[in-house]
C-alpha cells in the first residue's frame, strides 16, 4: 500500500532540507549510532532514513546494501505519519500497510520493523531511526525506550552538524572577504606581547611569515619607521585608555627590499582582563602607498595651481549663479581686492560676495550675466565692492558659465581684478577733458565772435586779402568750437550725465525738421536731400534735440562725402511691427571695407588726413551711436566703396 | 511792457567777450549799455542805471551770474527786471534750474554776435 503524504509535507522537506544532509558522505557518529542501535534491539539491519519527496535515503545504515529506495515502498513514509510514537510491526505479512511490499514480498524479505521518527523542534518528522529483520518478532520496553532515545540523539547530531557548517562557512566568508580586500589581519595579546598575522600582512612587507618567525608585537615595532613609531604607540595608548573607540593610524614600514610601505592600521580590543586592562586586539593592515603618492601627487598639482594662482594680479572663482553669488572656490588674492580672507565667502559662510558689491551696480551685473547665460557667452562686468577697511573699490570681472552634457547652467567661472587705479585715471582724465574743454570755450567766443563780426561786414569793410585770410581764421574757429562740442558731449554720454527728455514725436515731422535744419550745409556740398515719403501714423520716443543732432550727423557726413551735385535719400521702412529703420543714403566715395568695423568707434576716420580735408572731429558717429543706444536705438552701417555708404538707424515704434 | 528794448545792464567778467558784446549792442545796434566786470560792480551800477533788462554771464569769480541776479533782486525797483543768462552750461535740465531761478532766457556760448540782438529781442518780445 502507498504511504500518504504527511498534511504538513512542505515545512517537512524544508526543515530536511535546511540541515543540508542528503547525499553526504557517511560519518562516524551516526553509524555508531547506527551500530549501537542494532546491538540494542538484537537485529541484523539497523538505518537512519530520511524520507525526501520521492525518496528515502540512509544516512547511515548497518546489515543493508545500498543508500536509498523508492518511497513508494518506504517502512519510514509510513512511520513519519506518526511523529509522536514508535512504528512497530511485529509481522510485516500480517499487516495490510506492507503484506503487498516487495522488500516483503521478495529480497530481502522483511518481516518485522520498528521505526523511531526522526522529529524536528517543530514536530516535523524527517525520518525514522529503524531497525529490522527478516522474522516476526517484537521489541522489549527497555529496547523501545532505548531506539526513541538514540533517534532523540540522532536529532542532536543533526542540529549540532548544522551549526558547525554555519560556523565554518562563516569563517569561510571571512577568510574570503579577508583575502578579497587584501588585507593583513593582526591579533595581539596587549599583556604578554605575543602577536600573530596572516600572510598578507608579511606579503605587504615583501616577507612570508615563515621569514618573520618568531612573531610577537616586536616584529611590527622593529619594522616601523622610527618618526611614525611614536605616534602610532600614542595611538594605541589612546584607545587602550579608552578615549577611542578604535586605533586608527596611519604609519610606514620598511619592505624587505628597503623602501618604505604606507600602512594604514586599524584595530580594537575586544577582550579585558578582569582588571580592565587590554588584553586581546585585533586589527587589519592595509598598503595605502599607493593612496599617498596620488595624494601627494595632487598636494603637488594643487600647490603648483595655488602658486600660479597666487602671480596673477587677480582672483580667480567658481560660484552658483544665485543671487548671492555663493562661492564655491575661491583663490587667496580675494583677499588683496577685499580684505577679506577667501574662505569668508566659501558657501558664503561668514558672508556673500552680493553683501560687499555696490546695491546700484548688483542689478547691473545680475542683468549683464543672466543675458551672457542665456547666449552661452562671456561676460565681463565692472562693479564697486566695500573692503573691510569701508573704503570702495571697482572691481573688473571676466567669466563665463559653465554648461552640463544637457547644457544646463552648472557655475560660473571667471576672474576678478582690481580697476579702482584705471577708474582714477579715467575719472581725472574726464574731468581733465571737461575742465580744458570748458576753459577753451571762453578765449573761443572771443575769437570767434570777434572774427564773426568782422567777416559778416559789420565792422568796416576789410581789404580783400585780409577778408581771406579772416575768412579761414573764422571757418577754423567754428570748427574748433564744434570740435569741443562734441568732445563735452562724448564726455557727458560717457559719464552718464547726459539727459533725455523722451518725448513721443511724429516721425516724419522730425525728419522733415531734420533735412531744413540740414539744407544750408548741404547746400555747401552742392547736395540735395531728398526724404521720401513717410507715412503719417509714425511715431517714435526720442528726445527730439538728440534725435536731431544725430541727423544732423548723418545728413552732414553723408553730404561731405557725396559728390557735388549729388543726392543723399533718406528712407523710412518699418522691419516689423515694433521698429521703423531709416536708412541715409548717399552715392559718394564709400568707406573702405577694413575700416567700417572701427566705423562707430572714438577718434576714427578712415584717413587721418581726412579730418583736414572733410573737417570733424572723429567722433560725431561715435556719439551719434552713443545717443541712439541711449534712445533704445540701433545703427549699422552697409557700404561699397566707389557706389556709396547706407547707415540705417532702428528704433522702437511708440505706440 | 511793449516799450522798445533800450537800457541793458551786462555783466561780464572775460574783457574781450565784453569788448565783442559791447561791439554788437552798442556800437552797431545802438543800445544803451552800463558794463560791469563783476557781480559786486553791478550791484553798486544797477540801481543809478535802471536797466530794460540785465544780461549777465553765469561763471564769475566771488559771485556768480545767479548770486548777483539775487543781490539785484533785492533793490525795488530792479525786483521784476528781466534778466537773461549767458553760459556754457545748456543742458536742459541746467536751463530749466536758471529759468526757475527768475531768469527769463539763457543764451548759449559761444554766442554769434550776429545773431544775439535778435535772440534778446525775441526774449524782450516774449514778456
Amino acid at each position: 500500500m502507498k504511504p500518504p503524504l504527511p498534511p504538513n509535507e512542505m515545512l517537512r522537506l524544508q526543515a530536511l532540507y535546511d540541515l543540508s544532509i542528503l547525499d553526504t558522505p557517511r560519518e562516524k557518529n551516526f553509524d555508531d549510532i547506527t551500530a549501537i542501535a542494532s546491538m540494542i534491539c538484537d537485529v541484523p539491519t539497523s538505518i537512519i532514513s530520511l524520507v525526501d519527496k520521492e525518496r528515502q535515503w540512509f544516512k547511515s545504515s548497518v546489515g543493508l546494501e545500498g543508500s536509498e529506495t523508492a518511497r513508494d515502498i518506504a517502512f519510514c513514509a509510513h512511520a513519519i505519519l506518526q511523529p509522536e510514537q514508535l512504528t512497530i510491526v511485529p509481522d510485516a505479512l500480517q499487516d495490510k500497510r506492507f503484506a503487498d511490499n516487495p522488500l516483503v514480498t521478495g529480497e530481502p524479505h522483511i518481516r518485522f520493523y520498528a521505526g523511531a521518527p526522526l522529529v524536528t523542534d517543530a514536530g516535523a518528522a524527517l525520518g525514522t531511526l529503524c531497525v529490522v529483520d527478516y522474522k516476526p518478532r517484537t521489541l522489549t520496553a527497555e529496547q523501545q525506550k532505548a531506539l526513541a532515545a538514540l533517534a532523540r540523539q540522532v536529532m542532536q547530531l543533526f542540529y549540532l552538524r548544522s551549526a558547525n557548517n554555519l560556523l565554518q562557512r562563516n569563517a569561510e566568508n571571512l577568510q574570503s572577504i579577508i583575502n578579497g580586500a587584501n588585507v593583513g589581519t593582526w591579533e595581539v595579546n596587549v599583556q604578554t606581547g605575543g602577536a600573530s598575522f596572516n600572510e598578507r600582512w608579511a606579503e605587504m612587507l615583501g616577507y612570508s611569515l615563515e621569514e618573520l618567525q618568531p612573531l610577537s608585537m616586536s616584529t611590527w615595532s622593529s619594522l616601523t619607521h622610527k618618526e611614525d613609531l611614536v605616534h602610532a604607540q600614542a595611538m594605541l595608548q589612546q584607545h587602550f585608555s579608552g578615549r577611542t573607540d578604535y586605533y586608527d593610524c596611519q604609519f610606514r614600514m620598511r619592505h624587505k627590499l628597503g623602501f618604505w610601505v604606507w600602512i594604514h592600521a586599524h584595530g580594537s580590543v575586544s577582550k579585558r582582563t578582569a582588571d580592565g586592562m587590554p588584553l586581546m586586539m585585533f586589527g587589519t593592515h592595509v598598503d595605502i602607498t599607493a593612496l599617498m603618492e596620488s595624494r601627494r601627487a595632487l598636494e603637488e598639482n594643487e600647490e603648483r595651481f595655488r602658486s600660479m594662482l597666487s602671480n596673477l594680479p587677480g582672483a580667480i572663482y567658481r560660484c552658483v549663479n544665485d543671487h548671492q553669488w555663493s562661492m564655491q572656490f575661491l583663490s587667496d588674492e580675494v583677499e588683496a581686492l577685499t580684505g577679506y580672507p577667501a574662505e569668508d565667502f566659501i558657501d558664503n559662510r561668514r558672508r556673500s560676495f552680493s553683501d560687499i558689491m555696490h546695491p546700484d551696480d548688483a542689478g547691473t551685473a545680475g542683468h549683464i550675466v543672466r543675458a551672457a547665460i542665456s547666449e552661452k557667452r562671456e561676460f565681463t562686468l565692472e562693479y564697486r565692492v566695500q573692503r573691510a577697511d569701508g573704503q570702495w573699490c571697482w572691481l573688473q570681472e571676466v567669466g563665463r558659465g559653465i554648461f552640463d552634457a544637457q547644457g544646463h547652467l552648472k557655475y560660473l567661472d571667471g576672474f576678478i581684478w582690481d580697476i579702482s587705479e584705471r577708474k582714477k585715471m579715467e575719472h581725472m582724465k574726464d574731468e581733465f577733458v571737461s575742465t580744458v574743454s570748458h576753459e577753451l570755450r571762453t578765449p573761443l567766443t572771443s575769437i570767434s565772435g570777434a572774427l564773426k563780426l568782422v567777416v559778416s561786414g559789420a565792422l568796416d569793410e576789410a581789404p580783400e586779402k585780409s577778408r581771406t585770410m579772416l575768412d579761414i581764421a573764422y571757418k577754423n574757429s567754428r570748427r574748433l568750437t564744434l570740435l569741443i562740442n562734441d568732445l563735452l558731449d562724448m564726455e557727458k554720454l560717457l559719464a552718464g550725465k547726459m539727459d533725455f527728455n523722451f518725448h513721443k514725436q511724429p516721425l516724419r515731422s522730425l525728419l522733415e525738421q531734420a533735412v531744413y535744419e540740414n539744407k544750408t550745409y548741404g547746400d555747401q556740398y552742392q547736395v540735395n536731400f531728398q526724404l521720401e515719403p513717410v507715412t503719417e501714423d509714425l511715431y517714435v520716443t526720442v528726445d527730439e534735440q538728440r534725435f536731431l543732432q544725430v541727423m544732423t550727423n548723418l545728413l552732414s557726413n553723408a553730404a561731405k562725402f557725396s559728390p557735388p551735385g549729388g543726392r543723399v535719400d533718406i528712407r523710412v521702412m518699418t522691419t516689423d511691427d515694433k521698429h521703423i529703420a531709416l536708412s541715409v543714403i548717399d552715392y559718394g566715395s564709400g568707406i573702405p571695407l577694413e575700416f567700417q568695423h572701427r566705423l562707430f568707434e572714438k577718434f576714427s576716420q578712415a584717413d587721418a588726413s581726412d579730418s583736414r580735408q572733410k573737417g570733424g572731429s572723429g567722433l560725431g558717429l561715435a556719439i551719434t551711436k552713443e545717443l541712439l543706444e541711449q534712445m533704445n536705438g540701433k545703427i549699422s552701417v552697409e557700404s561699397q566703396p566707389g557706389l556709396g555708404s547706407c547707415f540705417t538707424i532702428t528704433l522702437p515704434c511708440a505706440e | 511792457m511793449h516799450t522798445e528794448l533800450q537800457r541793458i545792464l551786462y555783466v561780464e567778467d572775460d574783457p574781450d567777450i565784453q569788448a565783442i558784446a559791447v561791439m554788437v549792442l552798442e556800437t552797431i545796434h545802438g543800445f544803451t549799455l552800463e558794463v560791469c566786470s563783476s557781480g559786486s560792480e553791478a550791484l553798486q551800477k544797477a540801481e543809478a542805471f535802471n536797466p530794460d533788462l540785465i544780461l549777465m554771464d553765469v561763471m564769475m569769480p566771488n559771485m556768480d551770474g545767479p548770486e548777483t541776479l539775487a543781490g539785484l533782486r533785492e533793490f525795488p525797483t530792479l525786483a521784476t527786471t528781466p534778466a537773461v543768462f549767458m553760459t556754457a552750461k545748456v543742458q536742459p535740465q541746467e536751463v530749466q534750474a536758471y529759468l526757475d531761478l527768475g531768469a527769463v532766457g539763457v543764451i548759449a556760448k559761444p554766442f554769434d554776435p550776429m545773431l544775439l540782438v535778435d535772440q534778446l529781442r525775441e526774449i524782450w518780445e516774449r514778456q
